[in-house]
């Protein structure tokens, strides 16, 4: 990784766009940090099953990173 | 700077290609909003894809005609879900939401906002009850309302079942106190202000499920009020558990606008995910942004038809210019 850090003119758009997604919401996600009273607390949330096969997806991801 | 891996702009030119297909095939423009296990939908996604729909040229005084949403999600923020649907819908007349394995949860409160349902081979919705969780936990398990109701139930049964005990050994007018005994056990584990947000929250999401249905999915029948309370009803107290698939059978038989897809277009959307998980799992797409969390995907793919016609035109007054 990080496909996404790299930025150059042969980057796809697809990629390009990604991205610039990512580095916005790092930012936001700093400024959360550093600022908690102004991030929501609320952690209420809809979360729904995990699912195995998922699962093992995500640990394949995980020893990657 | 160094160009991305020759792999990963494989992989991206790939999964483009699905998504194009799949657009070719619909015949209208697509949203993907594809969330990783890790990833939940959270109120940063509202900004992402409205931003996207705005690229492909969408305002809410020129709305697209049509648009298809492909959603791949396990859930998140409730609220979230509902804003991602209204901020969607204010920049298209006619959604059509594709659900190729599943969109479960705040997935589903999102996928209400669709005028059809589009199920693929074997794809699911979920309940839209809450579940609350630990912020500062890194365990993902939270404690479902489904389960405060089947406690609820439990704790009745169980007074019922002594007390028909104590009438079997002829103690008439004994009364037992085990279902109080049992609540207030329940309440002491989970606590008093965690059962309160419960049932505040579920309020909430049978609200905006209720105002979605009635919006969009029901718009137009006459008995709209009538039919999204049924669906709600359902989807919020009808399932025995949080963890829930509810099929195609089962939404039809919970009066939800549901279509199967034919085969084809079944293919071709398992097909977009099945990239968006390559992609995934080779770090190209959906980078962690915490320990916790993944970021999702979230892209706008426009109609073919329009960009040949786009093509065609221009080539047209190149020839005219020519001329």
């Amino acid at each position: 990784m990080l496909a996404l850090h790299r930025k150059s003119h042969s980057e796809p758009e697809t990629l390009r766009r990604h991205r610039e997604m990512y580095e916005d919401r790092l930012r936001y996600l700093r400024i959360m940090q550093e600022s908690p009273e102004k991030g929501g607390s609320d952690k209420v949330k809809a979360d729904a099953p995990a699912e195995q096969e998922h699962q093992h997806e995500v640990e394949l991801a995980t020893t990657e990173d | 700077m160094p160009a991305p891996s020759p792999a990963a702009i494989q992989a991206i030119e790939l999964l483009d290609a699905s998504c194009r297909r799949l657009v070719g095939f619909r015949q209208r423009p697509v949203l993907v909003m594809f969330y990783p296990v890790d990833a939940s939908i959270t109120e940063m996604d509202i900004r992402d894809a409205y931003q996207e729909l705005r690229r492909g040229g969408a305002t809410k005084e020129k709305p697209l005609q049509s648009l298809d949403l492909l959603l791949q999600t396990n859930g998140g923020d409730p609220v979230a879900g509902y804003r991602i649907a209204q901020a969607i819908r204010s920049l298209c007349r006619k959604l059509d939401v594709l659900v190729p394995e599943y969109a479960y949860s705040a997935g589903t409160l999102m996928s209400f906002s669709g005028d059809d349902i589009r199920l693929g081979d074997y794809a699911g919705l979920s309940p839209i009850d809450i579940t609350v969780t630990d912020p500062n936990s890194y365990k993902r398990e939270g404690v479902q309302l489904a389960g405060v109701d089947s406690f609820l139930e439990f704790a009745q049964g169980a007074r019922k079942q002594i007390e028909r005990a104590l009438k079997e050994l002829d103690r008439d007018g004994s009364c037992s106190t085990v279902d109080s005994d049992l609540l207030v056990q329940m309440v002491k584990e989970v606590g008093a202000l965690t059962v309160g947000k419960y049932f505040r929250e579920r309020t909430l999401t049978g609200h905006y499920a209720q105002m979605l249905l009635e919006k969009y999915m029901f718009r137009g029948e006459s008995d709209y009020q009538f039919r999204a309370g049924g669906v709600v009803s359902h989807f919020l107290f009808g399932a025995p558990s949080h963890d829930f698939h509810v099929d195609y059978a089962l939404c039809k038989d919970w009066h939800l606008q549901v279509t199967q897809m034919p085969t084809d277009e079944s293919d071709i959307t398992k097909g977009v995910v099945k990239e968006l998980r390559a992609c995934t799992i080779n770090n190209v797409i959906c980078p962690r942004l915490n320990p916790r969390l993944r970021m999702p995907f979230i892209r706008f793919y426009a109609a073919v038809s329009r960009r040949r016609n786009a093509g065609t035109a221009q080539k047209k007054s190149l020839r005219t210019r020519n001329a």
